[in-house]
């Protein structure tokens, strides 16, 4: 159906009642506001480094770093090193405390849907007593409590044990990687593959033939299957090491040069599909209508941005080139892991140790050992994170409808079966999202580590602030660690959120 | 940290059997051993709650804890290291608090109604804990024989009540208004009778008389008055309180009226050209009011670069705000008496807060005049009360249709969002420094404010973003289709509506944003936190009673925000709002 556009014959209206300017006037006129601001303080800045003959730089990462109490490099050369420990231990709390906050919190909120009057009350006292009280409180709370209340390490022993829970520390057996580890985890990667691929062939199998047939069960088996394979014949996967190692050579033989050119080329081309699709998008069998403010307004800054990268790109080599050198050193590192037919256990098994290096024990090397420090934190947020995931699980399953469990029931189904094919799957869809946020908010309130000397990014990074004076560059390093963390877990949650979300018809 | 608050009901972890139950051992089948299953998991869980309970009693009573520095050091924690000799003026601020509150009592007036028999039962409740406390805590002879006669006390009292009031006790009502009536005067008698709080009998005593008095004074005014206008006034009252309060009661500043006198030259002309346009304003025709309005805002901008007086820059802000809106709202008779009262109060009160504002303290102190749990409520509140025109704003941005608008606000929020707290703190208190003007230097209590404040407006943006989209496009349309501007339409149909929509998500934001004014206690400032966590156990009397001062300082922030976070559920069922 095609209408005629019906133009009547009309005045244009003066310029200060033209809409369009006038919100185009006031839009351009705030953003110069904002931008003079900047612009102030940006040179009262440059005045006063100039007083004190300091400049913005960041070469406090390249300069000598102080000590750090625990983490991958605890006598760091430069900053980049220390902030690359600070990065590791926030993430050891974040992964530790997402797993842990995840299996305690579907538990309180189960718990506080039992028809068990005591169980539930239980459930309800931890949540609002964890809930109402500062996290910063009981980070510094359960360090402290671990640093001065736990039992202290019995002096004249020594030599391995099972468990150590002492003031010094707590420390666990663990399974540790070794040096064939990348290798086992290269048949990891391939049994994931499998798994799928069995999943998907038998998922179709049953909707073939109507029968259940049994497609978790196959997909675990067969990574398992492959996993047990790769523990024995991970040798061979050390042949990767050599593809890795083209790479590198790869990279770091094409020149610098010719990576601008081509990643310039890469932005104007995202820009200009971007573009085109955009275009597409709006064009109706009549034709392309007429595009709005807005409209112009997206295409034109996907210009800027792609022909601004682009411009980035080759007037800046020293990016392309601190990109270059990044892809090749990760290529190097994954070369050093891989060796074609280096034989060992992919994992070591290992118990916690007291040693005596001194005339005083103390906790060894061995085993998984959690300080005082990382105790406090990782229960803090823990518990507090499992808090509100309880409320959230409880919130889901609340809302699913009375109706669909009565139905269910009524088709015979036992409890099991009940909560795991017709409640969880509907309550999973509601608390996916919000527990989601929660795992976001982990991550960021993993920087409370600080108030106990615990050294993740903030705490390592403001040690080097306070060193160099240098609080803008290193506030745009948390910044661009954070937004990295965050859009990383929120791309995780909105896909998953994407497969979850309810086919309408 | 962004937290939802799903509604639910507390009933303490023992075994209470309730008034309307049958008896103990019918109530035990129904929920304790309903199957064997059920059966199991009581056993085990209570257990595990009576080695817990047994193992944390015995900790926390422990003979080496010292909990005697708690009520040795409760001026620290309520206002740290104020001068001692000018605490009358803290308690002129409490009794003003109070009065405050006293007049909101009266204006909203509370009707939840809570039955006899629960409260009974809750007396009772606390007697058998009690009662299990003592039989589980290994503590010393002499105090399980103290807990067990209170225990057998209370146990008796809620019973007896119970017996005593029958059938009564479920059915009949007792308004909110007398529990809170009978726990002030429990609170008194208390106060006069145990020898906890000696020194500040006669100052709570009369804090809480002007509280009472000034309800009595609000239920006499609720009647000439109206409630609707009493409301707007302690509204009203509210806002102009906190800043005197806190800059010129707690402060006591030395103003220097020379330099206030030096400002005249600006401020008078600026005070009768802003009367004088408004009133033109809201008089004129559209194209005259928009002149008018542009030459204001011409010169809004202008003044920034020549060398006027702060005052001045801000009042000629405000003059152009004002004269923007008064075409909208500003005319008719009513509408231009009202946009001309609000200009003269306008310039009043912006003047006296400058002058406040400038004076240096007048108390001799080593520059701590906010700190303990006093710094900890201004931080919670200050930026609260600051960031919410902030968020608006942002949400409005995100929401428009004017691009670049979107653009920065969507950019602020995520950005702001996306990073910790601290991060924002720590910028705030070291950073910012290096972008301003050597002799322009906040103090650290001021710039934890504006960090806060721009730290929560993020959030709250995103709040009150939720609630503009839950509003159904019939109220834009209809809106328009009477002819409103945009701006009408947004401060008139659309803001009210979506504010009130979400009101239980700004509360919860609230809720969260006061527990996160800890983190200040990481930079340094001296707030509750920060006094009870090293202040106070670095005292050379209190070594060593961190853990004292930890549990006490979990405790009270549980108290502030549990009863927050109750009152506002009731706050909400009883306005049906976040029901649509």
């Amino acid at each position: 159906m095609t209408t005629e556009r019906v133009t009547a014959p009309q005045s244009k209206p003066p310029l200060w009642r033209n809409e369009t300017f006038l919100k185009w006037a006031a839009q351009l006129g705030v953003f110069a506001g904002i931008i003079a601001l900047f612009w102030v303080l940006g040179s009262q800045a440059a005045t006063n480094l100039d007083a004190q003959g300091r400049e913005f730089s960041f070469r406090f990462l390249s300069d000598p770093a102080p000590q750090i109490s625990e983490g991958i490099f605890t006598l760091p050369e430069n900053g980049l090193q220390s902030l690359a420990t600070g990065i590791v231990n926030m993430l050891r709390v974040t992964v530790s405390g997402i797993i842990a906050a995840s299996v305690l919190g579907v538990i309180v909120g189960v718990s506080r849907l039992s028809s068990n009057w005591l169980l539930s009350k239980s459930a309800t006292v931890f949540v609002e007593i964890i809930r109402n009280i500062p996290l910063l409180v009981l980070i510094i709370f359960f360090a402290l409590l671990c640093s001065l209340f736990f039992p202290e390490l019995p002096n004249e022993a020594s030599g391995p044990v099972w468990l150590i829970f002492t003031r010094n520390g707590v420390s666990l057996p663990w399974l540790f990687p070794t040096d064939t580890f990348w290798q086992w985890a290269a048949f990891l990667a391939l049994g994931v593959v499998a798994a799928v691929y069995m999943y998907r062939r038998r998922d179709r199998l049953r909707e073939q033939t109507g029968q259940n047939t049994h497609a978790p069960r196959y997909a675990l088996g067969a990574f398992l299957a492959v996993a047990a394979v790769g523990w024995f014949a991970h040798p061979i996967a050390g042949a990767l090491g050599w593809i890795w190692q083209l790479l590198e050579a790869i990279v770091s033989a094409i020149p610098v040069l010719a990576w601008q050119i081509l990643f310039a080329a890469v932005a104007v081309f995202l820009a200009v599909r971007w573009i085109r699709r955009f275009l597409d998008s709006l064009r109706s069998p009549a034709g392309l209508g007429k595009l709005t403010d807005d409209d112009y307004f997206r295409i034109g800054l996907a210009g800027v941005v792609g022909f601004g990268a682009a411009l980035v790109f080759l007037f800046l080599p020293a990016l392309t080139e601190a990109l270059t050198d990044a892809t090749s050193f990760v290529f190097g590192f994954f070369d050093q892991k891989f060796e074609f037919l280096r034989t060992g256990s992919p994992l070591e098994f290992r118990r916690p140790e007291i040693v005596r290096p001194a005339n005083f024990a103390s906790i060894g090397p061995q085993g998984m050992t959690m300080t005082p420090a990382f105790f406090g934190l990782w229960v803090g947020v823990t518990l507090f994170t499992a808090a509100n995931i309880g409320e959230i699980v409880r919130g889901g399953v609340l809302a699913v409808p009375k109706g669909q469990t009565e139905a269910g029931l009524a088709m015979g189904l036992r409890r099991s079966q009940l909560l795991r094919l017709v409640v969880l799957p509907q309550a999973l869809r509601i608390i996916l999202p919000p527990i989601g946020n929660q795992y976001l908010n982990l991550a960021k309130n993993t920087s409370l580590g600080i108030a106990v000397a615990f050294p993740e990014v903030v705490a390592v990074m403001t040690t080097l602030a306070n060193q160099s004076g240098q609080y803008l560059p290193v506030l745009l390093i948390w910044m661009g660690f954070y937004l990295t963390v965050s859009l990383t877990l929120s791309s995780i949650v909105n896909y998953y959120n994407r497969k979850l979300k309810l086919v309408e018809r | 940290m962004v937290e939802t608050r799903v509604s639910r009901h507390l009933v303490p972890p023992e075994p209470p059997p309730e008034a309307s139950q049958p008896g103990v051992l019918v109530w035990l089948r129904k929920n304790l051993f309903y199957s064997r299953g059920s059966s199991v998991l009581t056993i085990l869980v209570g257990g595990v709650i009576l080695l817990f309970l047994r193992g944390a009693i015995g900790f926390l009573l422990d003979e080496v804890r010292q909990w005697e520095v708690i009520p040795r050091n409760s001026a620290n924690y309520a206002i740290g290291s104020y001068p001692r000799e000018n605490i009358e003026r803290t308690w002129i601020s409490l009794a003003v608090v109070a009065g405050i509150a006293g007049l909101a009592t009266a204006a909203w007036r509370p009707v939840g109604r809570t039955s006899p028999g629960k409260i009974a039962a809750a007396v009772r409740s606390a007697g058998i804990a009690a009662l299990v406390l003592a039989a589980f805590a290994p503590s010393t002879f002499a105090a399980r024989t103290e807990i067990l006669i209170a225990g057998a006390v209370l146990l008796i009292l809620g019973q007896g009540a119970m017996m005593l009031l029958g059938d009564r006790a479920i059915d009949e009502f007792i308004p909110v208004l007398l529990v809170l009536g009978t726990s002030i005067v429990a609170f008194l008698v208390v106060l006069w009778v145990l020898p906890i709080a000696t020194s500040t009998q006669v100052p709570w005593t009369i804090v809480t008389a002007v509280g009472v008095g000034s309800f009595a004074i609000g239920r006499l005014l609720i009647q000439p008055m109206g409630s609707a206008v009493l409301k707007r006034s302690v509204v009203a009252l509210a806002l102009f309180a906190l800043p005197v309060l806190y800059l010129h009661v707690q402060r006591a500043p030395d103003i220097p009226w020379d330099r206030v006198f030096d400002w005249s030259g600006w401020i008078i002309p600026i005070a009768v050209v802003g009367y004088l346009a408004v009133a033109f304003v809201s008089r004129a025709t559209r194209e005259a009011a928009a002149v008018v309005n542009g030459l204001l805002v011409i010169a809004t901008i202008a003044i920034w670069f020549v060398s006027a007086p702060m005052a001045a820059r801000f009042l000629l802000l405000l003059l152009t705000g004002l004269s923007l809106a008064t075409p909208t709202f500003g005319s008719g008779e009513r509408g231009r008496r009202a946009v001309l009262a609000v200009w003269t109060g306008v310039v009043l009160v912006t003047l006296y807060l400058f002058a406040i504002g400038v004076g240096t303290p007048g108390l001799e102190t080593n520059n701590n005049y906010f700190a303990g749990l006093n710094l900890t409520f201004m931080l919670a509140i200050v930026p609260i009360l600051l960031a919410f025109p902030l968020g608006i704003l942002m949400a409005l941005g995100r929401t428009s249709t004017m691009p670049l608008f979107r653009l920065m606000s969507t950019g602020y929020i995520e950005l702001i969002r996306g990073v910790p707290l601290i991060t924002v703190l720590f910028f705030f208190r070291f950073g910012v420094l290096n972008f301003l003007p050597p002799g322009l230097q906040p103090d650290a209590i001021l710039l934890a404010i504006i960090g806060i404040t721009l730290f929560a407006a993020a959030y709250l943006a995103e709040n009150i973003r939720g609630g503009l989209q839950s509003i159904p496009k019939g109220q834009y349309e209809a809106a328009k289709a009477m002819g409103m501007t945009t701006a009408q339409m947004t401060m008139l149909i659309t803001l009210p509506q979506a504010l009130r929509a979400v009101i239980p998500a700004i509360v919860g934001q609230i809720i969260s944003l006061f527990k996160d004014t800890s983190l200040v206690s990481i930079i340094g400032l001296a707030d509750f936190l920060r006094v009870a966590n090293n202040i106070v156990p670095g005292q050379p009397d209190s070594l060593g009673t961190k853990l004292e001062n930890l549990v006490f300082a979990a405790a009270v922030y549980w108290v502030f925000t549990f009863t927050f976070s109750r009152s506002s559920l009731r706050l909400e069922r009883k306005l049906g709002v976040g029901v649509r």
